[in-house]
């Protein structure tokens, strides 16, 4: 069963009364929770290479690339009447590059998988791309296991946030020969967004969270506008038009299911 | 370990001296680069470094007593051999080109051109029974090191255990661990010590994309600093598409199954590059002339060709900056001939 968590869920939502509070051990109760991330463009599922997704103008692409970091991810709740705080991570690096089948898209990537304390929580709370407290800081700073180890673009002093690489068929002749390289970074490229509706966590039932980004929604807008791929093929400032058209984007391009 | 601090710290600063070849525990990079994580299972020491120094150098480990694996892999070569394709044991030859063994402790996503090996641990099993390599067996090495006047204590010493596939294997990939190359004059640019020259700045731009006035390089997504390496398994053309997702080497689709990753291989460092010739898996192109012609021309085609790899329309002054640029990543200090270590194991 798949259910959209958004601001309209909230009225919907049931809550069920009454806090896991402690186990035995005097210790908060936990239960699993996992939070994953699925790719789609529009309703077909986000697979690299041999896949042709339509675009604008008779235009149309074949990914290889789709990655992104996530930041700050939190589960909201409420405590005598004050919104807090359930970190998750404070960062996670996922990459779509090894999803090669429908299967694999529906299987979805793994961000987190944790124990959590049970509650009934309202909502979730994800930063797109790396947080600029996070974005202060240098691969140097961490190990060669974290993921800020990686994926830093000195000349901006950032992070590269998050990547779109594949390749483009411009003029419909079948022959997908334009590259396309977009990535995308630096803090006024960063937004936050927060998912409202109830997550009920209970003990001994661990609880499925899929982050679905929609790569359709990064390239077009709502209003119908979308990037020309004509007009630029690469990005790699944090100020390039293709950077920031996505990295406005962004944010209506992801939801919340719960499975 | 007091023993190797004393020596490290003693050694003279005369540059015509040999370069410390071994590094104190724990196992530390420059500051520049991301922190290294030690392997509980097999915690670095200088000595295990040190006896797998002269194991790297000794022939004990081949069949005929005629190879070392320092003869694919020389230091003065950034420990690569010169040659396209490397030959081993009765001159039999490989299948692909020997790369530079450096800054391989901050390996983490395989070793090999396809990436099948996991660990140095692991990877140290197979040129010694590799039959275009050191053609031996185990059984014949561990039997010759157990005759040995000196080795069996050197492995007391080493390890506290006597001597194994196991221990020899953990003292190889120390030894190489602890072979890092972070002073060229790249890093010393980074450090603020040194300054680019106008063509090493312009070829600098043109790697790592940042001018608006010149034409994009691209190498910079994939050759990644400080390592010079993303780690991540790419195709970039060098090979020909003989049918959709097929080539003649499949590198890394031949390790994972998956048919996309066919013709795809590890991005190398790109440190000591001038050292380092020929390039690439096959030893293709012979000088760095031909390769940046090769990305230059955006390759062969092929469906899993990475969109960064294109045609970029270089001038001849561009090419000859990039290639000044890269120069920068030459370490001199790398190079220099290893002083013995024999000490830290008496
Ligand atoms: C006959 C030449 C030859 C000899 C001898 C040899 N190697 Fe190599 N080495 C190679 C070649 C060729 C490769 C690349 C093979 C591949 O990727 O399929 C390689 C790859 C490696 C790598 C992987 C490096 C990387 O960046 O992924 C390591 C580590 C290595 N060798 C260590 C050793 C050690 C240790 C020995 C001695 C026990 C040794 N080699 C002996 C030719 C040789
Ligand atoms: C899409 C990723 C990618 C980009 C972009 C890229 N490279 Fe590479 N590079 C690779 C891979 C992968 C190899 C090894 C390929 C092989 O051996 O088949 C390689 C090999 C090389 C080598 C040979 C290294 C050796 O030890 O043999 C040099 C030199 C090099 N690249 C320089 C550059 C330069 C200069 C640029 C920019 C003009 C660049 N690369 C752009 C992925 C890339």
């Amino acid at each position: 069963m798949k259910q959209i968590l958004s601001l309209f869920a909230l009225a919907v939502a049931v809550f069920v009364a009454g806090c896991g509070n402690s186990d035995d051990n005097g210790g908060p109760a936990t239960t699993e929770l996992t939070l994953l991330a699925t790719g789609t463009y529009g309703d077909d599922p986000l697979v690299m290479f041999e896949r042709t997704y339509e675009y604008e103008d008779n235009m149309a692409l074949q990914m290889q690339l789709l990655q992104t970091y996530l930041s700050d991810i939190a589960l909201v709740y409420e405590e005598d009447g004050v919104e807090k705080e359930e970190l998750l991570t404070d960062v996670a690096l996922v990459s779509f590059g090894n999803v090669f089948t429908d299967e694999d898209a529906a299987e979805g990537v793994e961000v987190v998988k944790m124990e959590v304390p049970v509650r009934n929580y309202t909502g979730l709370k994800i930063g797109l791309g790396v947080s600029p407290v996070l974005n202060a800081t240098i691969p140097p700073d961490y190990d060669l296991t974290h993921p800020l180890s990686q994926n830093y673009w000195e000349d901006a002093s950032s992070y590269i946030f998050f990547k779109v690489e594949g390749n483009a068929d411009l003029d419909a002749d079948g022959q997908f020969q334009d590259k396309l390289t977009y990535h995308v970074g630096g803090d006024n490229n960063y937004s936050t967004v927060q998912f409202t509706g109830a997550i009920d966590l209970e003990k001994g039932t661990p609880k499925t969270l899929a982050l679905n980004i929609d790569l359709q929604k990064i390239l077009i807008k709502g209003d119908g506008t979308y990037w020309d791929f004509r007009e630029g093929q690469f990005a790699h400032s944090t100020t390039s038009p293709a950077a920031v058209f996505m990295g406005e984007n962004f944010p209506n391009a992801v939801r919340l299911e719960t499975r | 370990m007091i023993g190797a601090a004393l020596l490290l710290f003693s050694l003279p600063q005369c540059t015509t001296d040999p370069a410390p070849s071994v590094r104190e525990a724990p196992l530390q990079g420059p500051a520049h680069f991301v922190q290294l994580v030690e392997d509980a299972a097999n915690p670095y020491s200088p000595e295990k470094a040190a006896l797998g120094q002269m194991l790297f150098f000794d022939p004990v480990l081949s069949k005929d007593f005629s190879l070392s694996c320092s003869s694919c892999h020389l230091p003065e070569r950034a420990f690569t051999d010169g040659k396209a394709i490397a030959v081993g044991v009765d001159n039999r030859e490989g299948i692909r080109n020997a790369p530079s063994l450096v800054n391989l402790a901050w390996i983490t996503e395989g070793l090999f051109w396809d990436g099948r090996s996991p660990t140095l641990e692991e990877q140290a099993v197979h040129p010694v029974i590799n039959p275009n390599e050191l053609g031996s067996d185990w059984a014949t090495v561990l039997s010759r090191l157990e005759a040995h006047p000196d080795y069996p204590g050197y492995f007391e010493k080493a390890f506290g255990t006597g001597i194994a596939q196991q221990t020899v294997v953990h003292a190889l990939a120390h030894f190489q661990r602890s072979l890092m190359s972070s002073e060229s004059k790249y890093d010393s640019v980074m450090r603020g010590e040194a300054a680019y020259t106008d063509l090493e700045l312009h070829g600098k731009h043109i790697f790592f994309d940042s001018s608006e006035d010149l034409p994009d390089g691209e190498c910079g997504h994939c050759h990644t600093p400080p390592l010079f390496t993303d780690q991540t398994y790419m195709n970039n053309g060098v090979q020909q598409e003989l049918a959709p997702y097929h080539y003649p080497d499949a590198g890394r689709g031949a390790v994972t199954g998956v048919k996309y990753d066919n013709g795809r291989f590890r991005v190398p460092s790109l440190r000591n590059i001038t050292l380092t010739a020929p390039y690439m898996h096959d030893g293709g192109f012979a000088t760095l002339e031909e390769v940046i012609e090769h990305y230059n021309s955006g390759g062969h085609p092929g469906l899993n060709v990475d969109p960064k790899i294109r045609k970029l329309h270089f001038s001849d002054e561009d090419k000859r900056a990039l290639i000044a640029f890269l120069g920068t990543l030459t370490d001199t200090s790398f190079v220099r001939k290893l002083s013995d270590q024999k000490v830290l194991l008496q």
